[in-house]
């Protein structure tokens, strides 16, 4: 059912058997319901492992910078497209090394919403499973995956990919919608209250990293956090070890980062990293009239000067 | 046996002698705290996101402080050890036999961790028969179940409207009897199997983990170790989450007079785990890491200690962000090894 | 235990404690500075004593077999284990030869005589001195890994029993005679008749009258017995790979050599899960292996 069309098959293994690729990284069914997980097909044969449902969660674009220089299909959402754009952008990978499936994204499930739902604990939902493209089934529950997706995927703008060799999917029509809504009202914060507010935001972050190794533009081969000469910070995750690393790393991603929202997802302490990402994003557009992952021969606003660059914060 | 709506009133009891811990739910998340009140234990649950380790091993403390005086003399002062006596009371068999290897590694050998020491002295377990085993748990691969005993000092098991009570070891014979519990009627008794029979019938197929060293022993250069760990994303999460992990790792933290030495959880996962000064790393790579992993849980510990780093409670798999199962990875590691044998048979 | 000051029953029974060390002496050993051994002594006098976590005091001075290590603690900075360069014969400090690599090493490289550190040890094996007795010894060295070489060796000619063992050979090379350590020590060998020191670097410098050469091409030069013979090798892993089929050549067998590894340590105790080589811990099977034991180890070191 969640199957990729014959004819998509048919072109994924005519790039493996041709070497216009040497490994196509896409989804298959995984063991834990509504959660795909990625697959490495290297094999024409096995192209009938793929699948592309609403749990297909991950961004696989994050696995391109373990595959430097390599030919390399991947499937990719529209926030995920992006996230090659600005790859491409920033040189780390070539365009004709590859091949892009793009699909037109509604959305990916959010378990914790349908846990909620449920009244059950995230880890419980074992009989839950996507009934088609548009109901997710429970023990005779029934519920509109709409009404469970990602609050990213509900308020996403881009949902059919900017970049691709091949769509899937019908073309979804973006709605009219702000996605910065929910950071609009930290423009009226105070200082004190915007610190209060991030501190209450990283509170539980225990440095795992799985944000910034999940982040397809994380690909620093040593990053800022695990240098030893100088020790910007401790390991052991007190509060200002936590700030000051997630401090860091928004900034760094600062006119880099599509708001794909890969990071937020793979937090296993539920800490909501899109929030602050997002806010920056809004200040990069409003600051600098630009907005990542579109063109990828436009240069990031913070690699650029122009004389008539914002500087309200130069002291 | 004690009926169900009277354990909040023999919690109480024993909270006035024991500092409680149990499952509670905190936003959207069942995990191991302490409590105020009986009220806030849940019993009613499949597991917790993370293991009980952290009443034992926390995920970071304090080792030592120290001093500095005149900017060149530091005197070092000790901390005072956790010796609360505690009652870690609803664990599943599966955390509870987890306590035995961790015991191994901070209590046995050749020196004594004094830190996990006094917290695991001055605590008694309470376990609870799972159940409802999810279709991540695979404790029956290791010769256990949902009913096991090991590890505990009293079990419980669900008998409809009453928990059966019994008592494993010594310590919990002695609470045991301080309680003057009724003893279980034959009725309950024959409910409670029943319920144990349902649990047993939830659990899927699996392969007996047995001899899997062996197997491993003979594929330390295999290139299964690079393809099984394609997908990860090093972020450490499964070993957060697992009630057998125990890398630390300790670091100091200077303060405005001094300092503190801290210790706290760390992973094989990560890049720097292993990585020297010089730079030089003796896994620099992902499939390295992996393969210390899968080997540190399925050959070396079973070798020095004569037990599995492993329990089979799931939680690796259903906090992975990527889902990476470990049982495919021992699936693959058994098709690489009758890959093996084969290519010897055949060459 | 409360919240107490340092005292010996304090770490005796908590094994993550170090003991109070105040710096002696400071020495660079090489020209371009990268190297020094710093001499302790123990603050608390009664801390020089050999312990077990568990309490038992076996001796009343801090004594220590070569090949052991230590963990060195610079207090705010961390610890990092260092093998101990002195021999248990030199009384009255402890020697640790130290390289500037990391965050550890750096400040303790900027610490002067009377500054303190921690000491946590002795920790690990050693050397096989009872394997050792009867035979001839060969020790190789390389560069910075000769510290517990100079152990061994200073515990060989001091101990009061020299008659103990056959013909002791040292060959010890480094890149230049700048780089090479305990240059008093070498001379002071070099003198003796009890012991054969050859000493080699690998270009030929103006006013340099010894070998020259690899340490692996020395030793084939050499060519010491194997019969009845211990090998002791510490070096870079390159020059350990390209010696041992020389020492093979000659005709030792691999329980005949042993080794001394190196891997990140943290807690040094074994609990830690850090420095494992298969299912050995450095820290606490080693540091000293056999090459017949690492021959059943992975090689992941």
């Amino acid at each position: 059912m969640s199957a990729l069309p014959k004819a998509v098959q048919e072109t994924i293994a005519g790039w493996l058997s041709s070497g216009a690729i040497e490994v196509f990284i896409g989804y298959e069914r995984g063991s834990v319901p509504l959660r795909a997980t990625p697959v490495f097909v290297r094999r024409p044969e096995d192209v009938t492992r793929l699948i592309w449902d609403a749990s297909c969660e991950n961004n696989l674009v994050a696995f391109l910078s373990k595959l430097r220089g390599k030919k390399v299909g991947l499937m990719v959402k529209g926030c995920d497209s992006r996230a090659v754009v600005g790859l491409l952008q920033e040189g780390q990978v070539i365009r004709e090394n590859l091949r892009l499936v793009g699909v037109n994204c509604p959305g990916v499930v959010d378990p914790k919403k349908v846990a909620a739902k449920l009244a059950v604990n995230v880890d419980d939902l074992e009989d839950a499973h996507l009934n088609g493209a548009q109901t997710l089934l429970m023990g005779g529950q029934c519920m509109a995956i709409g009404e469970v997706i990602y609050d990213l995927c509900r308020d996403c703008v881009h949902h059919n990919p900017a970049l691709s060799d091949l769509q899937m999917g019908e073309a979804i029509a973006d709605p009219a919608a702000d996605p910065y809504e929910h950071v609009r009202e930290i423009e009226s914060l105070s200082t004190e209250e915007r610190w209060a507010r991030f501190e209450r935001e990283v509170q539980h972050c225990n440095l795992c990293y799985a944000c910034r190794n999940a982040c397809p533009l994380c690909y620093c081969n040593t990053c800022f956090a695990d240098r030893t000469m100088p020790r910007w910070f401790s390991q052991t995750a007190q509060p200002e070890d936590v700030q000051f690393f997630q401090t860091i790393r928004t900034f760094h991603l600062s006119g880099r980062c599509v708001g794909c929202g890969a990071c937020t997802r793979a937090c296993p302490q539920g800490v909501n990293l899109r929030s602050l990402l997002d806010k920056l994003r809004l200040d990069v557009l409003e600051l600098y009239n630009y907005e990542a992952g579109s063109d990828p021969n436009a240069r990031p606003p913070l690699t650029t000067y122009r004389e008539d660059d914002y500087n309200g914060f130069v002291i | 046996m004690i009926a169900k709506e009277r354990l909040g009133a023999m919690l109480s009891d024993l909270m006035r002698r024991y500092r409680l811990i149990a499952p509670v739910q905190h936003a959207g998340e069942l995990r191991f705290s302490e409590v105020a009140s009986p009220e806030e234990v849940v019993l009613d649950y499949r597991n917790t996101a993370k293991a009980p380790k952290a009443t034992f091993f926390p995920q970071t403390e304090c080792m030592m402080r120290f001093e500095q005086q005149l900017d060149r003399f530091n005197e070092l002062r000790g901390v005072p050890l956790d010796t609360t006596p505690t009652l870690l009371f609803g664990v599943r068999p599966c955390d509870a036999r987890s306590f035995l290897l961790l015991d191994k590694i901070f209590l046995g050998q050749q020196y004594l961790d004094p830190y996990y020491q006094a917290r695991r002295e001055n605590t008694l377990v309470v376990s609870l028969a799972c159940d409802h085993p999810r279709q991540t748990c695979f404790c029956h691969a290791f010769e256990s179940g949902p009913y096991d005993r090991t590890g505990t000092d009293i079990l419980l098991r669900d008998g409809g409207d009453v928990y059966l009570v019994e008592a494993v070891s010594e310590r919990g014979a002695e609470l045991l009897a301080g309680l003057a519990l009724p003893l279980a009627d034959g009725a309950h008794r024959v409910k409670a199997a029943e319920i144990e029979a349902q649990a047993l019938a939830r659990l899927g197929e699996v392969e007996p983990v047995k001899g899997i060293e062996a197997m491993l022993a003979l594929l330390f250069d295999s290139p299964i170790w690079a393809e099984v760990s394609e997908k990860c994303l090093a972020c450490g999460t499964c070993t957060y989450v697992c009630p057998e992990c125990h890398c630390f790792n300790i670091e100091d933290r200077l303060l405005a007079h001094g300092g503190e030495r801290v210790r706290g959880w760390d992973s094989c996962m990560y890049p720097t785990f292993t990585q020297h000064a010089s730079g030089h790393n003796p896994r620099p790579d992902q499939g390295a890491r992996w393969r210390q992993r899968t080997m540190h849980k399925f050959e070396y510990l079973p070798r020095n200690a004569a037990l599995y780093g492993c329990v089979g409670c799931g939680r690796c798999i259903l906090s992975c962000p990527v889902r990476l199962d470990i049982r495919h990875v021992l699936r693959r590691v058994r098709t690489a090894y009758a890959e093996k044998s084969a290519a010897k048979v055949t060459a | 235990m409360s919240d107490t000051q340092l005292c010996t029953c304090v770490h005796a029974a908590n094994p993550y404690l170090p003991m109070n060390m105040v710096i002696q002496r400071v020495v660079d050993e090489t020209d371009d500075r990268t190297i020094k051994s710093f001499d302790l002594a123990f603050v608390h006098p009664e801390d020089g004593g050999e312990y077990s976590s568990r309490g038992e005091y076996s001796s009343p001075r801090f004594s220590y077999v070569p090949g052991q290590f230590c963990e060195l603690s610079i207090f705010g900075q961390g610890e990092a284990p260092f093998g101990i360069a002195s021999s248990p014969t030199e009384k009255g400090f402890v020697r640790f030869t130290v390289k500037k690599a990391g965050v550890v090493t750096s400040k303790l490289h900027s610490l002067k005589p009377g500054d303190n550190i921690g000491l946590r040890g002795p920790l690990g094996n050693h050397f096989p001195l009872e394997f050792m007795r009867g035979k001839n010894i060969v020790v190789i060295g390389g560069g910075f890994a000769f510290t517990t070489l100079r152990s061994l060796i200073v515990y060989l000619l001091e101990s009061g029993e020299r008659d103990q063992f056959g013909k002791i050979t040292v060959i010890y090379g480094a890149r230049t005679p700048g780089l090479l350590m305990y240059q008093q020590d070498l001379a002071a060998w070099e003198a003796r008749d009890d012991i054969e020191m050859v000493q080699t670097i690998d270009v030929a410098v103006p006013g340099w009258t010894r070998r020259v050469g690899f340490v692996p091409n020395v030793t084939e030069q050499v060519a010491p017995t194997a019969v009845n013979s211990v090998a002791i090798i510490c070096g870079p892993p390159i020059m350990i790979r390209f010696t041992l089929p020389v020492m093979t050549k000659l005709g030792f067998q691999k329980e005949q050599i042993y080794t001394s590894l190196e891997n990140r340590m943290k807690c040094g105790i074994g609990k830690c899960g850090r420095c494992n080589v298969g299912n050995k811990y450095v820290c606490l099977d080693g540091p000293v292996f056999s090459m017949a034991e690492l021959a059943e180890l992975p090689p992941e070191y």
